[in-house]
C-alpha cells in the first residue's frame, strides 16, 4: 500500500494502479473516452488530463501509474483549461447534430461539453463529411461523430480477436472503417461496440431512430438467456402517452458491468432477446380454466380446493427466479407433494464463447444446489394434482416430453407461465406469470453468484407472482429469498446484502 | 391562516337599496353608452359577422411546420417538441432517410407528425424547444372541427397553415 494525495486529501492505495482507477475507486470523477476497464490503455483521447505535482505538463490519468507520495489535482485551473482545450479540438470537426443523434441523452461528449467546456466553436472552415454506412446487418457507422477513442477497434482486436474495424488515413483526416463486413455480421459479440462507443458514431440498426433515450427507463436486470448471469440494463419505454400506447415496452437491452463477475459485455443473442418479451399477443393475460377466463380470486380458491389431495407433484423451472421457485417448493413441502426439476436446454457454444454458457436458463444452479431429483426420475405419472412453472424460453426436450405426459395424465394440472406454450395448452388451469422485468428476482449463475434482477414495470394484465396464487403468507419477494437462503444455504441473505454486484456462495 | 374580517354594517348599509341603485346606474349607463356607439367602434366584436384583424404577431394560434425553399421539411423528428409539450399533444414517427447527401446533410425526417389540437394548450413550448425552427405557432385562431378525428392534424395540413400576416 502506498499513499497518494488527490486534491489535497490522502488516500491509501494499491501499487500498480493507474490514477484513473484509483480516482474511480474513491468516487472522484475524471472524464475519459478511450479508457475502458476491460480494454488495454490507449491514452489517445487526452480527456483524462490531470495535474501531477512536479511534472511539467498535465498527465493522462488513464496511463499514469500511481507512485508513493504523488500529489494529484483533478480540478485545478490547469486541468480545467486542458479539458476545455481538448473538448474544443474534439468538437472542431464534430457535427452538432444532437437532435438526430440516437446517443444524445447518454452521450459522453454532450455531458462533458456542458460540464467542462460550454464555449462557442471558433472553427470557420467547412467540416469534413462522410456518408453514414450500415457496416453490418446489426450496426451502422457515422464517421462524422467519431472522436477516435478506438475503443471499438480495441474491443474487436483484444476481446473477440476478429479485427473488423480499423482506423485509416492520418491526422485530422483519420476515420474508422470496416474491413470485413461479413465477419462483423457473424460475430456473436459485435453489437457491444455500440455500447462502448462514447458518442453516437456506432449504433444499432435496430435502435436507430426508434426511441429517444430520455423516453426510456433504465432497469438493471439479469439476462435470461443462459446461466452466465450477465448484468444487463433493460430500457423500458416510460412515456405515459395516450397517443402512442407503447408503455412498458422493452426498447433495447444493453450492457451493465459487473466487475465481480468480470463481465463488461453481453452477447448479441441476449441483447436481441427482448423481442420475445414484447410479444403481447400470446401473453397469458388472465387465469384460464379449460379455455374460460376466470378471476384471480377464483383461481386462488380453486387451487386451494384442488390441491387438497394426497398425491401431487410440483415441477420447478430453471427459467424462473429463486423467489418463484421457492414459493412453489414451500407449497409442495406443506402438502407433502413430490418436487422435481427439469433439465436445462443446451446449445453448442460459438467460437470464442467469452461469456456464454451452454445451459440456456438463468437459474439452473439453484435447482442443482437444492439437490432435487430430475423429472426423468418420475416413476408414476398419474398424479391427482400437478403444478409446473414455465417461462419464456426452452427446457431440455426430454424433460419437455416427460412433463407433458405428467400434465396430461394428472387429474388437475396447473401451469404458471407468461406466454402460452404447449404446456399451457395441455393443462387444466393456466396462471399468468410475470416476465423477469415485472418482478424482483434473484438468480444463481454458473459461477455460484447470487444476483438480483430489479423490478422495472408493474405487473401487466392480471399476472401475479406465484406466492400470491398459491396463497402463501408472504408480503414480498425479499422474504422468500431470506427463507430460501436460510433453509437451503444456511446463510442470512437479503437484497441489501446482495448489493449491485451480487453475493458469492 | 385565514383572517376573518369583522364587518359592521350601519343602518344606511343595512337597507341595501342605495347600493342596488348605485350598481344599476353603472350597468344602465354602459348599456346606453354602447347603444349609441357605432358597431365598428364597440369594444365587443360580434364575432362571426366581424373578425378581429389586428392580432399581434406573438399570438399563439394554429401550428405550422416550416419548409426549406425547395419544399423539404425543416423538421428532423428530434422529439424536442414532444418532450417539451406539457399536454402530450405531439406524436412523431421518424423515418430514416438513407440518401445522406453531402451538401444537404439530413438523415432523419418525420414520417408521421401529428398534433392533437384537442389536447394542445397553445403554450408555445414546442416552438421554443425546436432546434431547427421547424414548428411555429401562427396567429390563426379559428380552429374548428366537426369531428374528433379531424382535430388530429398531420404534416400535410401543418405545412399548409399560412404564415403570420397572410400570404
Amino acid at each position: 500500500m502506498i499513499t497518494v494525495k488527490i486534491n489535497d486529501r490522502e488516500y491509501q492505495v494499491e501499487e500498480g494502479k493507474t490514477i484513473l482507477e484509483v480516482a474511480k475507486e474513491f468516487g472522484i470523477d475524471i472524464p475519459h473516452y478511450c479508457y475502458h476497464p476491460a480494454l488495454s490503455i490507449a491514452g489517445n483521447c487526452r480527456m483524462c488530463l490531470v495535474e501531477v505535482k512536479g511534472m511539467p505538463k498535465p498527465m493522462t490519468a488513464c496511463s499514469t501509474r500511481v507512485s508513493d507520495g504523488m500529489e494529484i489535482y483533478t480540478d485545478s485551473e490547469i486541468v480545467k483549461e486542458a479539458r476545455k482545450g481538448v473538448l474544443e479540438f474534439i468538437l472542431l470537426d464534430h457535427p452538432v447534430d444532437c437532435p438526430i443523434c440516437d446517443k444524445s441523452g447518454e452521450c459522453k461528449l454532450q455531458d462533458y461539453y456542458f460540464k467542462y467546456s460550454a464555449q462557442r466553436s471558433r472553427y470557420e472552415f467547412p467540416k469534413e463529411r462522410h456518408k453514414v454506412q450500415k457496416i453490418s446487418k446489426k450496426i451502422y457507422l457515422n464517421p462524422n461523430r467519431c472522436v477516435l477513442c478506438t475503443r471499438c477497434v480495441r474491443f474487436l482486436s483484444e476481446i473477440t480477436k476478429t479485427f473488423e474495424l480499423t482506423t485509416v488515413e492520418r491526422g485530422s483526416h483519420t476515420y474508422i472503417t470496416c474491413v470485413d463486413p461479413e465477419s462483423l455480421d457473424n460475430n456473436p459479440f459485435a453489437s457491444n461496440i455500440s455500447d462502448i462507443c462514447p458518442v453516437g458514431a456506432l449504433g444499432l440498426n435496430e435502435f436507430r431512430f426508434k426511441k429517444r433515450v430520455w423516453f426510456t427507463k433504465k432497469v438493471k436486470a439479469i439476462c435470461q438467456g443462459c446461466s452466465a448471469g450477465c448484468n444487463i440494463y433493460v430500457d423500458v419505454s416510460n412515456r405515459k402517452q395516450l397517443l402512442d400506447g407503447d408503455d412498458d415496452e422493452i426498447v433495447r437491452i444493453h450492457t451493465a458491468e459487473n466487475p465481480k463477475l468480470g463481465q463488461y459485455f453481453i452477447c448479441d443473442e441476449g441483447r436481441y432477446s427482448y423481442k420475445l418479451y414484447n410479444d403481447r399477443e400470446s401473453r397469458v393475460k388472465v387465469p384460464v380454466l379449460e379455455g374460460e377466463e376466470i378471476t384471480v380470486e377464483n383461481a386462488v380458491s380453486l387451487i386451494k380446493e384442488k390441491a387438497n389431495v394426497r398425491k401431487g407433484v410440483v415441477i420447478l423451472s430453471p427459467l424462473h427466479s429463486i423467489e418463484e421457485n421457492y414459493a412453489a417448493y414451500l407449497f409442495a413441502r406443506e402438502r407433502g407433494f413430490d418436487v422435481f426439476r427439469p433439465s436445462s436446454f443446451r446449445k453448442d457454444l460459438p467460437e470464442p464463447a467469452l461469456f456464454i454458457e451452454e445451459k440456456k436458463s438463468p437459474n439452473d444452479r439453484m435447482l442443482k444446489l437444492m439437490k432435487l431429483p430430475k423429472v426423468s426420475e418420475i416413476e408414476e405419472i398419474d398424479y391427482d394434482f400437478a403444478l409446473f412453472l414455465h417461462n419464456v424460453g426452452k427446457i431440455h426436450s426430454k424433460s419437455e416430453v416427460r412433463i407433458l405426459s405428467v400434465l396430461k395424465k394428472s387429474t388437475f394440472s396447473v401451469v404458471f407461465e407468461p406466454v402460452l406454450s404447449e404446456f399451457g395448452r395441455n393443462a387444466n388451469l393456466v396462471l399468468p406469470a410475470p416476465i423477469f422485468i415485472e418482478e424482483n428476482g434473484c438468480y444463481i449463475n454458473a459461477k455460484n453468484l447470487v444476483q438480483r434482477s430489479h423490478k422495472g414495470v408493474d405487473y401487466m394484465y392480471l399476472s401475479k407472482p406465484l406466492w400470491f396464487f398459491l396463497d402463501i403468507n408472504f408480503k414480498s419477494e425479499e422474504e422468500l429469498l431470506a427463507v430460501f437462503a436460510k433453509e437451503q444455504l444456511n446463510i442470512e441473505l437479503d437484497y441489501n446484502r446482495l448489493g449491485t454486484e451480487g453475493f458469492e456462495l | 391562516m385565514a383572517l376573518k374580517k369583522d364587518v359592521r354594517l350601519n343602518w344606511w348599509d343595512k337597507i341595501y337599496l342605495p347600493a342596488v341603485f348605485k350598481g344599476m346606474y353603472i350597468t344602465i349607463s354602459h348599456f346606453f353608452k354602447t347603444l349609441f356607439t357605432p358597431p365598428s367602434k364597440r369594444y365587443t366584436i360580434e364575432y362571426p359577422d366581424r373578425k378581429k384583424e389586428d392580432i399581434p404577431e406573438w399570438y399563439r394560434g394554429l401550428h405550422r411546420l416550416n419548409t426549406y425553399p425547395d419544399g423539404t421539411l425543416k423538421c428532423v423528428a428530434c422529439y424536442c417538441c414532444a418532450t417539451a409539450c406539457p399536454a402530450d399533444a405531439i406524436y412523431i414517427e421518424p423515418e430514416d432517410l438513407e440518401d445522406f447527401d453531402k451538401d444537404h446533410p439530413k438523415e432523419k425526417a418525420p414520417k408521421v407528425f401529428q398534433i392533437d389540437l384537442h389536447r394542445c394548450i397553445y403554450c408555445g413550448f414546442c416552438e421554443e424547444a425546436c432546434p431547427k425552427d421547424a414548428i411555429v405557432l401562427t396567429n390563426h385562431y379559428e380552429i374548428v372541427h366537426t369531428s374528433r378525428e379531424a382535430g388530429i392534424i398531420g404534416i400535410e395540413d401543418l405545412i399548409k397553415t399560412k404564415r403570420e400576416g397572410g400570404e
